[in-house]
Order: structure tokens, then sequence, then C-alpha cells
């Protein structure tokens, strides 16, 4: 049986805010196998984005543990945590999160470029992956050059760049016309298909759940429904 | 990469780089034309002092830099004089003595003091020569002497005219009879009024001690070989089996000097430092805002995997730009605001008379500046700490958020 790419047992996370505590994650335990197309599905507040933080490596859980390839987290220090997202993750946010000074190939470039990959190869890879997500030609634009839907694709195309085992996409949809989100799905899903790279989802799109082979529901920090597909 | 973003971070906010680096420009303008014009101060200083107090390299009776006493003599002049101009022959030798006493014209006395010189070497290396107003420098006889404007009409004396030198030398009387045959004018009122120039053939017979000097003191073109120079003069001294005198560099004869520096420089310094300190201060605050307005985009570089540590780097990277920037920029526009000083000199006769007298010594009331490349260069590195330092709060702000802390913000 082969490993889990994601090991998420008996997680909680909760937040003081003011005098409240906030309870954003309460218990939740899953794994994601690798080439999985999971989608987190649950309403604002869920806890949706605070898991996808989590397995990113981004935020703590309060108690409970993450393990990612084997690899527990919580023992990580915050270098060795910098590494394993640079390696083994890559992530697309809501709001595209592209670096505004670099170009779309140099957006693509830089994450391999911090993996110490070489000019030649970094290259090759990059051109790749901007023509994978449909932006040959636009290489040289900067992110204010761009639509929404070319930003989230130069962001796709990033996330992909440094050959992920596992691609972290929070509401990637949110911001794009309904034919763009629809086309940035498939093109994912041909990615996941294509390459076999797993992707974890944190939506409330319908048409993000529609591609998805597993959909996973949280309500109020808690898992409701494992859905495989 | 990291380079290349600070520098794209520094074009994308061009208003705010300008103004920031404008500031370290300011500072830095301020800082390179004062530093011209007082290291052009410290040239003429030193210079005037060495040239008409001292030598580069001075020998003298071992109690003589203390005591001042004129009593207090190196013997066998004419014999150093001449071994020393064998030994390192492209300088110019002086030999002189002072002494205190009352000079008297048919109309009135006055109290001179009165500096003995081998006139022609003198003349080459004070420029007491060129201050003569009326007559000549002196003469080698034993005749000639010449004294300031002031002295010159509180005597009522014209040239020609005798004047009679007294002075006590072991505890007698002596006079000598002189004739003015120059008068020179400082602009000082200290030195127009008391000081006056003989022959130092001529106070032979009055101290009653021929071929002896207060000071023998070696000229060079070059202040940088003053320590070469004192070796070959040690040398000199040592083979003539000379026990009673000192070989000294002009340092140690002109502490005064070199403490009056010592201290200018220090208040200069603490002056420079608080002026960086309230440019780093303006730097703080933009770099402040400038980091608070990107938390998101830090963390997002966090998010795909960039350690804290190069996040830190990219940020002093952009703060030590806009140092580089401002420092280069301020030094070359300080230089070129410095350049009529350096060239024509900052004119102060009006405001403080032809001359000043410094430690004994005239210098000039036009004052020209030197660029000295080692400061203005220290300068640059100082405005691009400044400007690092300043971002070090700004860039532990940021280090101590969380990815999702700083994408939230």
């Amino acid at each position: 049986m082969s490993q889990s790419t994601v090991t998420v047992t008996d997680v909680h996370r909760e937040y003081q805010q003011g005098e409240f505590t906030v309870k954003a994650l309460q218990g939740v335990s899953l794994s994601i196998e690798p080439g999985e197309f999971t989608v987190l599905m649950g309403s604002s507040g869920s806890g949706k984005t605070t898991l996808l933080n989590i397995i990113g490596g981004l935020d703590s859980p309060s108690t409970g543990s993450v393990e990612i390839d084997g690899q527990e987290l919580s023992s990580m220090a915050a270098n060795d945590l910098s590494d394993l997202r640079l390696h083994k993750f890559g992530f697309v946010f809501q709001a595209y999160n592209l670096i505004p000074v670099l170009s779309a190939f140099e957006n693509t470039e830089f994450v391999p470029l911090m993996q110490g990959v070489g000019v030649e190869e970094r290259k090759t890879r990059s051109m790749e992956m901007l023509k994978a997500v449909g932006l040959e030609g636009m290489e040289n634009r900067l992110p204010s050059e761009l639509s929404g839907g070319q930003q989230q694709r130069v962001a796709v195309a990033r996330a992909l760049a440094g050959n992920p085992m596992l691609i972290l996409a929070d509401e990637p949809t949110a911001n794009l016309d309904s034919t763009t989100g629809k086309e940035l799905i498939k093109l994912m899903r041909h990615l996941n298909e294509d390459k076999g790279v797993t992707f974890i989802f944190a939506t409330h799109d319908p048409k993000v759940m529609d591609a998805a082979k597993r959909v996973i529901h949280l309500e109020d920090g808690r898992i409701v429904e494992d859905e495989r597909r | 990469m990291l380079l290349q973003m600070a520098f794209r971070n520094l074009r994308r906010n061009l208003r705010r780089t300008i103004i920031t680096s404008a500031a370290v420009a300011v500072g830095m303008i301020v800082l390179v034309m004062s530093n011209t014009l007082r290291a052009g101060q410290y040239d003429d200083m030193i210079s005037s002092s060495v040239s008409q107090l001292a030598g580069h390299v001075v020998v003298q009776h071992p109690e003589y830099q203390q005591e001042q006493e004129t009593e207090l003599v190196v013997e066998d002049v004419d014999g150093l004089v001449a071994a020393l101009k064998q030994e390192i022959p492209n300088t110019v030798i002086t030999t002189r003595t002072r002494l205190g006493g009352i000079l008297a014209s048919s109309s009135s006395p006055t109290v001179i003091g009165l500096t003995a010189v081998d006139p022609l070497s003198e003349g080459k290396v004070s420029d007491m020569a060129d201050k003569i107003v009326m007559g000549t420098w002196v003469q080698n006889d034993s005749k000639s002497i010449v004294i300031g404007q002031n002295m010159a009409d509180l005597l009522q004396a014209d040239l020609g005219d005798r004047l009679v030198f007294t002075t006590s030398v072991d505890g007698e009387m002596n006079s000598h009879l002189y004739r003015l045959t120059g008068v020179f004018r400082t602009g000082a009122e200290e030195v127009d009024a008391f000081v006056g120039y003989v022959s130092i053939a001529s106070v032979d017979t009055v101290l009653g001690r021929p071929n002896t000097a207060n000071q023998v003191a070696v000229h060079l073109g070059n202040a940088s070989q003053t320590n070469a120079i004192l070796e070959r003069v040690e040398r000199v001294v040592e083979s003539q089996g000379r026990k009673d005198v000192a070989v000294q560099p002009w340092p140690e004869i002109l502490p005064d000097v070199i403490a009056m520096i010592k201290v200018d420089q220090v208040s200069n310094e603490m002056i420079s430092i608080s002026l960086m300190f309230i440019v780093a201060m303006g730097i703080l605050n933009t770099m402040l805002m400038n980091v608070l307005e990107r938390s998101k985009e830090f963390g997002v570089l966090m998010a795909i995997g960039l350690k804290k540590g190069a996040l830190v780097r990219m940020i002093l990277l952009e703060a030590a730009l806009v140092g580089i920037i401002g420092g280069l920029s301020g030094a070359v526009l300080g230089m070129m605001a410095s350049y009529p000083i350096v060239v024509n000199g900052l004119d102060l006769t009006k405001m403080m008379g032809e001359g000043m007298v410094i430690n004994g010594a005239v210098a000039s009331t036009i004052l020209y500046g030197r660029y000295d490349f080692l400061w203005i260069g220290g300068y640059i590195l100082l405005s691009v700490l400044c400007a690092v330092l300043s971002a070090l709060y700004p860039a532990w702000k940021i280090q101590q958020l969380t990815p999702v802390d700083a994408m939230r913000s």
C-alpha cells in the first residue's frame, strides 16, 4: 500500500478573538492519497481554508498532527517547513498573489530558481508550464498587464513549475468569471491526470466540486461528509 | 533574483524611492561640503603651522619643546645643516632662534617676539616673505629687520629707520642696532603688532652664542614622507655623535594643532552621526510603511517557500540600494557644490580680516576646500549603513509574521 500524501489526525485549531475563542477546526482527521483531486467544501467559516493552511504548513494546529509524505510538520523548524513548501507544495491563492514586479515568466521561474534548478532547465520548465496554461507569448507581461484569469493561470504555472507532489488551491475560481473558472478547472484536472499531481481545493464553487474525484464537506470545523467519486 | 526584485520594488514606487534617496542625498551633501571645507582648513592649519613654527622634522634641544627658552640651543648648526643637505638634498632646511625683548625707535618702544632666521631658506617655506607690503624680506646681514605693519605704525618707523633691540641674556641686558628693511601685513593684529624677523647671523652677537639655533628644521614637499625623512635625520644626528638634541616629527612639535584638529573632527563626527540619525529616522518611517504595505506580498513569498532569512535580506537589500543611490548621488552633488570652494576658496576676509592666528601661526582667511575621498567614501558607507539599520526593524517585524498572518494583513 502506498504512503498517503497527507495524513491529518485529530486536528484542532482555535483562535483567540478578543475575549472569544473561535474553534476553526474540531478534531479533523483525513488522509489524501497520491494523485487525488480533492475538494474541501463548506460555507464561509466552515474551516476549509484553515485546514488547507495547516496542511500547507502555513499555519499550525492547536492540537493534533499533520504528516506530509510521512513527515510530521509540528516537529519541523521554520526553515525546514519553508523547504518543504518549496519542494513539495504548490500554492494557488484566491487573489492570484503573484509578485507584482516580476513578469509572468519570472513569477513562474521563481520557485525552480529558489529550488536551485539550473538556468536552462528552469527556462524550459517555466516555458512549458506557461504553454500548458495557455499563456504562450505573454511571458514578459507583468501581472498588472494580465487579466484576472490570466493571472490565475500564471499562479497555476508557478505552482506547477516546482514539480510539487501536492497543489493546494484556496478558492482559485472565486475571482474569475464563469467561463474562465471552468477553463482553469479543466486545466488543473488535465494536469492532475496527465502529470499525476495531487490537488486539494478549498472552495464552495460547484464547478470545482463537479470536477472533483473526492469531496469532503466541512461544517463548523468538522468533517460531515467524505464522498469519493 | 533578490537583487533584481529589490531594484524593481524600488522602481515600482519611484516617487517614494526618490524622496527617501533624496533625504539621504541631502544629508550626504551637507556632510561632503562640510568635510571638504574642513579638510582644506586642516591642511592650511597644518601647513601654516609647520612652515611658520616648526618644520616636518625638527632638531632641537631636548628641553626646548617644553621650556621654549632661548638659551636651549643646538650647537654647531652649520655642521648639522651641511650634513643634512648632503643626506637629504631635495629639502629645505631652516634654522630659527626665538627671543623676546624690546624694540625701540626714536619715538617709542614696544615689546617684540623676534624670530631670527636664515632669510633665504625661510623665504622658501614661510609665506611671511610674501606678505611684505613695504621694502623687502629680511636681508642676509646683521642689520636688517622686518616687522609687522601695526608695530611699524606704533614705532612710527619708516624703511631705513634705526631700531634698537634690547634683550636679557644670562641676566645682562644686550642691545643690537637694526635698520628697518621691510614691513609685512598678515591681517592678524596679534602678529602684525608683535612679531619681527631678523637674520640669524645678527643674533649670534646679541646672544654671544655663534653658530647655534633653537631649531633646525627640515621642510618637505610632501608631509607623508615625514617618517622616512625622520629616520634619515636621526642617522645624521647619530653619525655626528650628538647627544644633546632631540629629533622630532611635526606632530610632536605642534601637539596643540593636532589636538585642535582632533577635537574639531570629533565634534564634526558627532554632527555627522546626528545628521545621519535624522536621515535614518526618515528612512525608517518610509521603509516601515513600504514593508507593511507589502506584507501580503511577503506572506505569499514565505508561503511559496522563500525562507525568512532571504526575505530579510531582500528588505535590507532594498534599503541598502536606497543608501547607495542617495549616498552616491549626494556625494557627487556635494562635490559639485563644493567645487567653487576647492578652486576659488571661500573668502572670509570681510568677516575675519586678511589673516587669522591659529595656535601662533597665521592662516589665510580665504579657506580652500579639499576633497577627502577617504572620508567621502566613509560617508557613503555610513549612509548605506544607516539605511540598512533603519530597515532592520521593519524587516524584523515582517519576519515575526507567519505566512498566513502576513497574507491576511
